[in-house]
């Protein structure tokens, strides 16, 4: 069979706008919001925004990986609250350098993304089921861990992970920019970039190919609570304690940054660039809103607005 | 690697996390446990099991203000001989009704409740007064069906927290002048009245204004943190003096904003207490001022004795307990802690 390639490349605005929309409509955002409130356009508000979003794009950098090969994460919330008590607790507790706090908070991170994997992968369950009931453990664990009780006492060297600088910019961001470059070196330049796609794409003619479905996707998984981790450690850090109570709702922002991001849920197709402009989109809307004192009523119904578009563009992508 | 290795590997991990919780405390004395060693003493077996009825808890959430009422009405229900349930919805008004299901089939005679808001139990408490359960609300009170209401007054806790910002003010500026901002509620009416106190307070201050009130619907600590991060970018330094946080996770959000920030131009007031906030009363990189804390662990204890009484028979003057409200301040707080350490010493077998 003769496969014909069409190198030649023909402009289309429809697909352009589908490819770059998030970013022309984060870009009119932040003009409109600019105009709309002296205080946005700051140095200080840019920070100010930059250390609230960064644990969200780690957060959808992790569930985009996964999305795309056409599954979901649930328990990305109450992961970040179990990491965060981990953390909290190796360094109260057991007075563990704040380094090996946070990678045993990975750890734990990487432990629930092969739970999840190997579930979803190798027994064929749906990633919503297994990744609430893994929400659920995740969430109760956390409540265990010190008897539901606030994990507090941190010391600076680990609270400056959330609440530092390292020159002028925000810890946090630091972070959130390494990982990103990862991400995206990860999905775009490696084997495992292209396999993740690929069983997004259709996971049957990937098996058929040679792929080991079930590995990539342990690998997606893991990538994702591993991330979920890291954004526990930031939030823990930050809030200057462990807290089971903590990340409630996170799985809903993340979700909606990938989609906003145009990241097909059905997999296979998106940019992992686009889950960080859809994150970005969702905080700075947040932020504009707040410093132009919109209700929180009308700021639930704008952002659901613009996620329900950006679900009706992009659902349409994949045919 | 085959499915069973997995399984095991998969097993053998969460029980590894699980055991590597650091706060793994004794569990309390079973129910049944003491109905043994009430049988085993004379008089205590005689008494007829009809009065010593089956007592459920239908409890909000895992905070430690829900956690520390459950635990001193489980210790209170264990002292006076009856079983205790307790289960927590989680601010969920439908799993509410789920729960207090359940808390009836188990056989509970007398419900203790911590309501989501005061209308969704309407119809669920009329059923239950039809099948002769007896009903103590805490907290909120649902409109109909509650026989005895246990509640702080929450304008007192905002009026006494506007009390205590005035006085800030004052030594501040040397008169009662200054700007404030409100994180408020339009939902949660305890952190509606609590406002509403506070404001009551300003209003005699015509030197005091308030420049900002906000409603959030969401009162994750996370999100408390990113709202007010955003305020503080709308008022920039030495434009507010005071921000009110009318609960816990407001004032826990505001606190870690506050810090970050570096704003030591702002103060904080706050309501409700947890070990972060305590943390932050003893903080010199805090500004938080004070919390008005409420006494869950009176109410636990006054929320058994009234069901038990009402079930009993006997009335009260008023369906209505108001338990006293501490001022909790970066001065009195050390001795505050010690003395809530006592107390919750002595619970410590009963936190479900």
């Amino acid at each position: 069979m003769k496969i014909r390639i069409n190198s030649q490349k023909h402009f289309s605005l429809s697909s352009h706008l589908l490819k770059f929309g998030i970013l022309y409509l984060l870009a009119l955002l932040i003009l409109s919001a600019s105009m709309m409130s002296s205080q946005f356009l700051t140095v200080q508000n840019a920070l100010n925004v930059l250390r609230q979003v960064s644990p969200v794009i780690i957060l959808a950098l992790g569930e985009g990986v996964v999305i795309i090969t056409s599954g979901i994460e649930l328990s990305v919330g109450a992961l970040v609250a179990l990491s965060g008590m981990v953390a909290a607790g190796a360094v109260s507790f057991w007075n563990m350098p704040a380094l090996a706090a946070v990678l045993l908070a990975v750890l734990f991170g990487i432990m629930f993304g092969v739970l999840n994997g190997v579930i979803v992968a190798r027994f064929n369950i749906s990633a919503m089921i297994v990744t609430l009931a893994t929400m659920n453990a995740a969430r109760g664990i956390a409540y265990l861990y010190n008897d539901g009780a606030q994990i507090i006492g941190l010391p600076d060297s680990f609270t400056n992970i959330g609440r530092g600088y390292w020159g002028a910019v925000p810890v946090p961001a630091i972070i959130m920019i390494i990982l990103t470059a990862v991400v995206v070196f990860v999905m775009n330049e490696t084997i495992l970039g292209k396999y993740l796609y690929a069983i997004g794409g259709n996971e049957e003619v990937a098996r058929l190919a040679g792929i080991s479905v079930m590995r990539t996707k342990i690998a997606a998984y893991v990538m994702c609570s591993m991330f979920a981790a890291i954004a526990g450690v930031i939030y823990a850090a930050r809030m200057n304690m462990g807290d089971p109570a903590m990340g409630e709702g996170l799985e809903m922002d993340a979700v909606a940054s990938v989609v906003l991001g145009g990241i097909n849920l059905y997999g296979g197709q998106g940019s992992i660039l686009g889950a960080v402009i859809g994150a970005m989109f969702i905080t700075v809307l947040g932020n504009a809103l707040n410093l132009n004192g919109v209700s929180s009523f009308w700021q639930l119904v704008v952002k659901a607005v613009a996620l329900i578009v950006a679900a009706l563009i992009y659902t349409k992508k994949k045919v | 690697m085959g499915r069973k290795t997995w399984i095991c590997v998969l097993a053998a991990a969460l029980a590894g996390i699980m055991l590597a919780g650091c706060g793994a405390k004794e569990t309390a004395q079973k129910p049944q446990d003491v109905q043994q060693e009430g049988e085993a003493g004379t008089e205590e077996a005689a008494v007829p099991e009809d009065s010593k009825p089956i007592i459920g808890f239908a409890n909000y959430s895992t905070i430690s203000y829900f956690m520390d009422m459950g635990a001193a009405a489980h210790k209170a229900a264990e002292e006076a001989g009856c079983e205790f349930h307790e289960l927590y919805h989680g601010g969920d008004a439908a799993v509410m009704v789920d729960q207090i299901e359940d808390l009836v089939a188990m056989g509970c005679k007398i419900l203790i409740t911590e309501e989501t808001d005061d209308t969704s139990m309407v119809k669920t408490f009329q059923e239950l007064k039809a099948q002769g359960i007896t009903i103590v609300s805490c907290d909120i009170r649902t409109k109909e069906g509650v026989d005895y209401w246990i509640a702080s007054d929450n304008k007192q806790i905002g009026r006494t927290s506007g009390e205590n910002a005035v006085a800030y003010l004052k030594e501040k500026y040397g008169e009662e002048k200054g700007t404030i901002a409100i994180l408020s509620s339009k939902t949660t009416t305890s952190m509606i009245d609590r406002a509403e106190g506070f404001k009551e307070v300003i209003a005699e201050y015509p030197g005091i204004e308030i420049i900002d009130e906000q409603f959030p619907t969401d009162f994750s600590a996370v999100d408390m943190m990113t709202l007010t991060d955003d305020i503080l970018q709308v008022y920039g330094k030495d434009t507010l003096d005071v921000i009110f946080a009318s609960n816990q996770t407001q004032v826990e959000g505001a606190n870690s904003a506050i810090v970050t920030a570096k704003r030591q131009d702002v103060a904080l007031f706050g309501v409700d207490d947890s070990d972060a906030i305590y943390e932050a009363l003893q903080d010199p990189n805090s500004t938080l001022q004070s919390t008005v804390v409420q006494d869950p662990i009176a109410m636990g204890v006054q929320a058994v004795k009234a069901g038990l009484a009402l079930y009993g028979g006997e009335t009260f003057e008023t369906d209505t307990y108001n338990p006293d409200v501490v001022l909790v301040t970066r001065e009195n707080v050390a001795e505050y802690m010690s003395d809530k350490a006592s107390q919750v010493e002595a619970l410590k077998n009963y936190y479900n």
